[in-house]
């Protein structure tokens, strides 16, 4: 090794760096630098307001020299002479716009200084005007000198809320590919008014018509043809040798897939064509932890309501809250419409809704079973491109018609934070077990264990669990049970070359998740409940193996996603990903779940009319079995 | 940060002071002592990006958030024993690290060439210099390295820096600089290896 490293060093001695240097840049730099720290000089604080001094600099294409500008002189003024990078600094007041306009060619860059001394956190956003199309990208960062964050987006509005830290530089660049474009900043102290209303303006509430992974403007392909084919030989080598559910597929004939897809890789225009033709190869393997994403998934704008699957159909579950729109048309838009949860949309823009699944999204979306596939797609029924008209057929709960229009944003729906804890009539805890992400959530179970040996009864919901580590489930498990419990069974391939090449069968590796004891010390012993539903998924399920397994309560609810395993992660060219399910799990007996959901004790699934009432079917059921 | 702050009054001192402490100090106050400062380093931070990045607007776009973050926040510097020299290269590391990670996949800079490997940003108005065929290979082999053994690597052999002064920037010991840049080389010399631009 230390040969090596000898010659290595020789090597890089001998290795003559390129000398590099940048007259222009080095003027500018200079000045922006000096002008900024003489106007700060003369900068004062006023009690209830603080001065944010911008200094932007346009850099035009080509740009040579600048010249010195007086601070003295307009914003609008300086902005008319802008073609030559002329830096700008203008004071800003707090919540007040300003508008830059930006020339084709041009890059805007906004430094930032916010006095940090006045506020310890602000709210400073920004975003663009009508002509949005002609800005392609925003190079957002900041920093304090020590700390970096931030990145490139190809969002082009967004705010930075500064909690903790307040920094010292923030600079956001937007490029213009052709036209004109206006970019708007604002600075506010009112964050939580202002973050929602930026959360709205962001979610498509506003009139601007950016498209910010439009491929027009941004180059559509950054992946070669050599590059592409690699990446789908890769995919589908690594799922040849290591998905764990070939004998669920026997309809799919992959090498012939191999084949098949080649011509459909090349024929792919875009990098977002591309990762369409993969997803659509990998959908064929029917299972929910083996699938493809893109690097930069396309913005999911749609209207603003909340479709899912209820008893198969496409049902209004949330209504976007009107009030937390500003833009006056859309308000209005949403208002008229009038909609209902638990009304039914029958048809988007003129299609009937099983068309669109069956065409669009079905053939797209890997999932281990029906209710995972409805849980993905019955969201993405009404998507489309941010700004354009949805056309839906309604359908009321008397079975009565009408057609209202909307317009598709990203309307970011409130989250709806569950309390962990709920107390429920007849001394009977219900507790939200909403991840297992982190041992944060067993942390959590033990400080509040005084309350549940209290309790006359226990149910844990798990109906929005999607994971995490079965570990994390099993800590809290080990809580209820009074006696061990066999965790699920599980297998992954056991590829031998030679034996492949001698004609021998493939073995499976086998495994146990163990036996999960009881806890020592106290341990809760009345009736409990488990609640699942189609989004209870992966360790979640896990849980809910374990917990039938151990006899203690009853499984309530609707059937669980159907889908874990250890899935083989792998880089696709371009930024994506896919991953390969390499395991699987059964219950301790050999009894399958993946691809089937864990089969409640007792199945209750919500209708129409209980969505609609606001009833939560499965709960009630739950606590009359836990009070008999 | 620690919390010992620089003193102004530093001339009430015995000890002969640094020049960049002076000009740091004076620069609090006065316009043009940030001025000297940044006529003094502009060139090696400059110069230590273009190494990392081999893409000139880059370069330029970084090296413009090291000077305007630290020259115009002078008060936030705090004298540890560290040069102020060292925390620019600190500063411009922490900014290469995050040009990268924004850049992960993509490919590496075509130096002389920049504007054609990024996507949109606008062409610098100086040419790019010249690369020599054997830096560019050694630069594209240091971008498969993890980004603490490519930095400590392009410190001491295209920067000259000493084992202290990488200790200095980076924060680490002297020792585990020597360790990162051992392992680092023989990394390279694999890479290298592979590519046949050295001998296995």
């Amino acid at each position: 090794m230390d040969r090596d490293v000898e010659r290595i060093e020789r090597y890089l001695r001998n290795v003559n760096a390129p000398v590099a240097q940048s007259d222009s840049h080095r003027r500018q730099l200079r000045q922006q630098i000096l002008t900024r720290i003489r106007r700060r000089e003369t900068m004062t604080v006023r009690s209830g307001w603080w001065r944010l001094a911008a200094a932007i600099a346009l850099i035009g294409a080509g740009a040579v020299g600048g010249s010195v500008v007086s601070t003295k002189r307009t914003l609008p003024d300086l902005v008319a002479e802008s073609q030559q990078g002329i830096i700008l600094t203008r004071s800003l007041a707090l919540n007040t716009d300003v508008t830059i306009p930006l020339e084709t060619g041009q890059a805007a860059q906004l430094n930032f200084e916010p006095n940090p001394y006045s506020l310890e956190k602000y709210l400073l956003y920004f975003y663009a005007q009508e002509d949005g199309q002609k800005i392609v990208r925003g190079d957002v960062y900041f920093t304090d000198g020590q700390r970096t964050g931030g990145g490139t987006r190809t969002d082009l509005d967004g705010a930075l809320r500064q909690l903790g830290y307040t920094p010292c530089l923030a600079i956001i660049k937007w490029h213009v590919r052709e036209g004109q474009a206006l970019v708007n900043l604002r600075v506010s102290d009112d964050i939580e008014r202002n973050y929602d209303e930026y959360r709205q303006y962001a979610s498509g509430g506003k009139k601007m018509s950016i498209q910010y992974k439009d491929r027009r403007l941004i180059p559509a392909s950054t992946i070669s043809e050599t590059e592409r084919l690699a990446g789908f030989v890769q995919l589908w080598s690594e799922a040849k040798f290591n998905f764990a559910f070939w004998d669920r597929v026997p309809q799919v004939d992959w090498d012939a897939v191999l084949v098949e897809f080649i011509p459909k890789v090349r024929e792919a225009k875009t990098d977002a064509q591309y990762y369409r033709v993969l997803r659509r190869c990998i959908a064929m393997l029917q299972d929910g932890h083996t699938g493809v994403w893109g690097p930069t998934d396309d913005p999911e704008c749609r209207p603003p309501v909340e479709i899912a699957a209820v008893q198969g159909k496409a049902v209004i579950v949330r209504v976007y809250p009107a009030e937390q729109i500003t833009q006056a048309e859309l308000k209005n838009e949403l208002i008229a419409a009038n909609l209902k949860v638990g009304e039914e949309i029958t048809q988007v823009d003129g299609r009937a809704v099983e068309q669109i699944l069956a065409e669009d999204l079905y053939p797209y979306i890997a999932a281990s079973t029906p209710q995972q596939r409805e849980l993905n797609a019955y969201p993405q029924l009404a998507r489309g491109e941010q700004a354009t008209q949805a056309m839906l057929r309604v359908r009321d709960l008397e079975g009565r018609e009408r057609d209202v229009r909307l317009t598709r944003g990203r309307y970011g729906f409130p989250y709806e934070e569950r309390p962990f804890l709920c107390e429920l009539p007849d001394g009977i805890l219900r507790i939200n077990l909403d991840s297992f992400d982190s041992d944060e959530i067993v942390k959590q179970f033990d400080g509040a264990f005084d309350k549940v040996l209290a309790a006359k009864g226990l149910i844990l919901d798990l109906r929005n669990n999607g994971g995490g580590s079965s570990g994390v489930g099993y800590g809290i498990l080990k809580r209820l049970i009074d006696k061990p419990v066999e965790g699920s069974h599980w297998k992954t391939r056991q590829y031998m070359p030679a034996f492949r090449a001698w004609g021998r069968e493939e073995q499976w590796y086998e495994g146990t998740h163990g036996t999960i004891e009881p806890a020592e010390g106290k341990r809760y012993e009345g009736p409990e409940a488990v609640l699942t539903g189609p989004a209870t998924a992966s360790a979640a399920e896990d849980f809910v193996v374990a917990f039938q397994t151990g006899g203690r309560g009853k499984v309530v609810g609707r059937r669980t996603l159907g889908s874990t395993g250890q899935p083989l992660m792998i880089k696709l060219p371009g930024g994506g990903g896919a991953r390969i399910c390499t395991k699987r799990d059964t219950y301790p007996d050999g009894r399958e779940f993946v691809g089937i959901g864990c089969i409640p004790d007792v199945e209750v699934a919500p209708t129409r009319a209980d969505i609609a009432a606001g009833r939560d079917v499965v709960l009630e059921k739950a606590v009359e079995l836990l009070q008999k | 940060m620690a919390d010992d702050t620089a003193e102004c009054g530093l001339e009430s001192r015995v000890e002969m002071l640094d020049e960049d402490q002076s000009l740091v100090c004076a620069a609090r106050e006065d316009p043009e002592a940030a001025g000297r400062l940044y006529d003094k380093h502009y060139a090696q931070i400059f110069g230590y990006i273009y190494h990392c990045t081999l893409d000139v607007t880059a370069a330029e776009d970084l090296t413009s958030n090291v000077f305007l973050a630290a020259l115009t926040h002078l008060e936030r510097f705090r004298w540890r024993q560290v040069p102020f020299q060292a925390w620019l290269f600190r500063i411009a590391t922490n900014e290469v690290r995050a040009f990268y990670r924004r850049h992960k996949y993509a490919k590496a800079a075509c130096p002389q060439r920049s504007h054609d490997c990024s996507t949109n940003s606008a062409p610098s108005a100086d040419e790019g210099p010249a690369v020599t065929e054997a830096y560019r290979l050694v630069h594209q082999a240091l971008l498969e390295l993890r980004p603490k053994y490519r930095e400590v690597i392009i410190l001491r052999y295209f920067e000259d820096r000493t084992i202290g002064e990488i200790s200095e920037i980076t924060g680490a010991r002297e020792g585990t600089i020597k360790s990162q840049l051992h392992r680092g080389l023989f990394r390279l010399q694999g890479i290298l290896a592979r590519r046949r631009v050295l001998p296995e």
